[in-house]
């Protein structure tokens, strides 16, 4: 019988490693898992975690819907709320049994992080969010750099994209891999393949709201805010670092809102510096 | 003037050369015609500034990365911000490439405004076959699960409703029929025991005291047993609860019947949730007896209770389904003597207990699990010798069938 029920878990944190497409490996024994945002995959952290594969564990996943996950996996319902995808992260740090993460976050991946520490704060130490907001939508004195309208149109953007423009879709294929780990990559989508999942966690994303939520947080934080990040503006980095408790603001120099794949190096330096 | 900057000049498409950190290098006059600038108020600012808002979002979202990690992108539909007048959509290719040693991006601009018409049609046409293919899909799949879910409900309502009979019925046994003979058997021994040949033999009195322990022994239990199944038949009014005042009540409670008063429940303002107020009161009571009875006798027991408000699937059962509301978490936390890990799910057992030295018949958190069940909630504890034993306990915030 309690075979049993010990196969029957087993499966399952097989099946999540399958589901999240979760990659697993580095030399250290301090985990380092990484949280794409919304628009791609885990491929967005290329540059980054070399520079700490030797001192961590490294832990790379796709959220259901997104890169190379299952998307039959898929539910409507679950994925209708960023409490949904902070379940993804909690599912895999369960399976994979970590505890004391470093969770590096970028953009919507900020507030998924948070949220899943403060529903099991035991699996964290600490967060290094890039690029978050607590609300993107502007409202009653609070500066998140968006109209509702902007978002409307984004989906439609969204869905011109995905008439039929092949190449947008297509398998990316990396020059210059010199790294095992990396030749699996070749065949992956880079960016959410199905327009449906794309859209619902383009509204889960823009339509969000967690400023309730940042005076649960417990652990400590890093905040990486761009300069000229239209995303994440100046206004939203400065409400995370007054309502984020033990939080810590560097603004950066890159500009733009995706740092780690047009700054690696200033990136990589901060969050050492944080993490030392 | 050469051919190729002839050319250049008079491409038909817009063209931008921009750095990698966004900053315009180059434009053609075709693009400055297009968006209505001069070159002078193009050249040096951001490539973002040519984009209406939401097209600056697709493209820090999913433009810019897939161009940094592919070094080209093609055919992406973007709509370009002209200084005055209605939006321009564009189909736009960037190729990553070196100009003057820099590293730089040479980007195409396409307007297709025919061509946006006709895919505007065609996506009208599109969602309203999706819509209605979706409609269908949805109701096909919810007859199908209707159908499965009223068989299951259907069968477990009927499980339950004869488990509960039983249930009663074993109560009933306890309350009246097993009670009735001990207090028999306790009448008639004490009878006997009065008698002088049982009085004068010493090897009788040892066994006198055996019989006699064991009966207040099994006294106890049929009244513990009793107390468990009358308890979870009763139902008062589901309120919002004042838990903070629940949690003192229950502590005072503790302090007086246990007679002992030398410890602390600590705690800030722990939000409101629907539920029983009896039950959980009982829950906290049973709670803070567990933590006195296993506090450590090197250290005053300080108990803990935390609180805070997380969303959780409210479907417990139903794999699949998903309704996230609110739901308060409480923590409740000792410094006591803890226990083995491999314990956890043991001490929430019927009659199961690891204290042997502890008065109680092992039905405290048998009864929590019952009372944060009627509330349609978990319950987990967590301990070990070093550090005590965490209770959490997640219990939604509102009535079920209000959501």
């Amino acid at each position: 019988m309690i075979t049993a029920i010990f196969i029957g878990m087993m499966q399952l944190d097989g099946d999540i490693i399958k589901r999240n497409n979760v990659r697993d490996f580095g030399r250290g024994s301090r985990p380092m898992v990484f949280a794409h945002g919304f628009g791609c995959g885990q491929q967005m952290w290329r540059y980054i975690w070399p520079a700490f594969e030797n001192d961590f564990r490294i832990i790379l996943f796709d959220y259901v819907g997104s890169g190379n996950s299952d998307t039959s996996a898929y539910n409507q319902e679950r994925y209708g709320s960023l409490t949904g995808y902070a379940q993804d992260v909690l599912d895999i740090c369960r399976a994979l049994n970590l505890k004391d993460i470093v969770f590096v976050g970028h953009s919507v991946s900020g507030m998924i992080g948070l949220l899943a520490s403060i529903k099991q704060p035991e699996f964290f130490e600490s967060l290094v969010l890039i690029g978050p907001s607590a609300r993107y939508i502007n409202d009653d004195g609070y500066v998140g750099g968006f109209e509702k309208t902007d978002i409307d149109e984004l989906l439609s953007t969204m869905e011109k994209n995905y008439i039929g423009w092949a190449n947008f879709l297509a398998p990316v294929v990396m020059q210059n891999v010199d790294r095992p780990e990396l030749v699996d990559e070749l065949a992956e989508s880079f960016c959410s393949t199905d327009p449906l999942i794309a859209r619902q966690f383009a509204q889960v994303t823009f339509l969000s709201d967690n400023r309730k939520d940042l005076h649960k947080v417990r652990h400590p934080s890093l905040i990486l805010q761009c300069s000229q990040d239209l995303i994440a503006p100046n206004e939203v980095g400065q409400y995370l670092q007054d309502h984020l408790p033990n939080s810590t603001q560097r603004v950066m120099q890159a500009t733009g809102h995706c740092p780690h794949l047009s700054s690696p190096e200033e990136t990589i330096g901060l969050m050492k510096e944080f993490l030392a | 003037m050469n051919l190729f900057e002839r050319i250049l000049q008079d491409l038909p498409c817009g063209c931008i050369v921009f750095e990698d950190n966004g900053k315009i290098t180059f434009v053609n006059p075709t693009i400055c015609e297009l968006l209505g600038y001069n070159v002078d108020e193009m050249i040096d600012s951001g490539i973002e500034v040519v984009f209406t808002i939401s097209s600056r979002i697709f493209y820090q979202t999913h433009f810019f990365p897939l161009l940094k990690l592919k070094g080209q992108v093609s055919e992406i539909f973007l709509t370009l911000k002209p200084k005055t007048g209605p939006p321009v959509p564009v189909l736009v290719n960037v190729k990553l490439s070196e100009v003057n040693g820099l590293v730089s991006y040479i980007g195409i601009f396409t307007a297709v405004w025919e061509r946006q018409k006709y895919e505007e049609e065609l996506l009208l046409a599109k969602k309203a076959q999706q819509k209605v293919l979706e409609e269908n899909d949805v109701l096909i799949q919810l007859k199908k699960q209707l159908e499965i879910h009223q068989q299951e409900l259907d069968s477990k309502v009927s499980m339950l409703r004869e488990r509960t009979d039983e249930y009663l019925q074993i109560g009933k046994v306890l309350t009246h029929d097993m009670q009735e003979p001990i207090r028999k058997i306790a009448f008639f021994f004490e009878a006997l025991v009065e008698q002088k040949e049982i009085q004068q033999n010493s090897e009788n009195l040892k066994k006198v005291d055996i019989i006699n322990r064991s009966v207040t022994r099994l006294r106890f239990l049929t009244n513990a047993l009793f107390d468990f199944v009358n308890h979870s038949s009763l139902r008062e009014e589901f309120t919002h609860l004042d838990v903070g005042q629940l949690i003192r009540k229950a502590e005072l409670d503790v302090k007086q019947s246990l007679g002992i008063t030398g410890f602390t429940v600590f705690f800030e303002s722990i939000p409101r949730f629907f539920g029983d107020a009896a039950q959980m009161k009982r829950l906290f009571i049973e709670l803070i007896k567990n933590a006195v009875q296993n506090r450590s006798s090197h250290q005053t027991l300080e108990i803990q209770v935390n609180a805070v408000v997380i969303e959780e699937n409210i479907y417990q059962a139903n794999a699949g389904k998903y309704h996230y509301t609110d739901h308060v978490k409480l923590e409740i936390c000792d410094n006591g003597i803890g226990f083995e890990r491999k314990y956890e799910s043991y001490v929430f057992g019927l009659l199961n207990k690891l204290n042997k030295k502890s008065d109680g018949v092992g039905l405290g958190l048998t009864l929590c699990k019952q009372i944060v069940s009627n509330h349609h909630g978990s319950i987990q504890i967590r301990s070990n010798p070093e550090n005590g034993t965490c209770v959490t306990i997640v219990i939604p915030v509102n009535r079920i069938s209000s959501l």
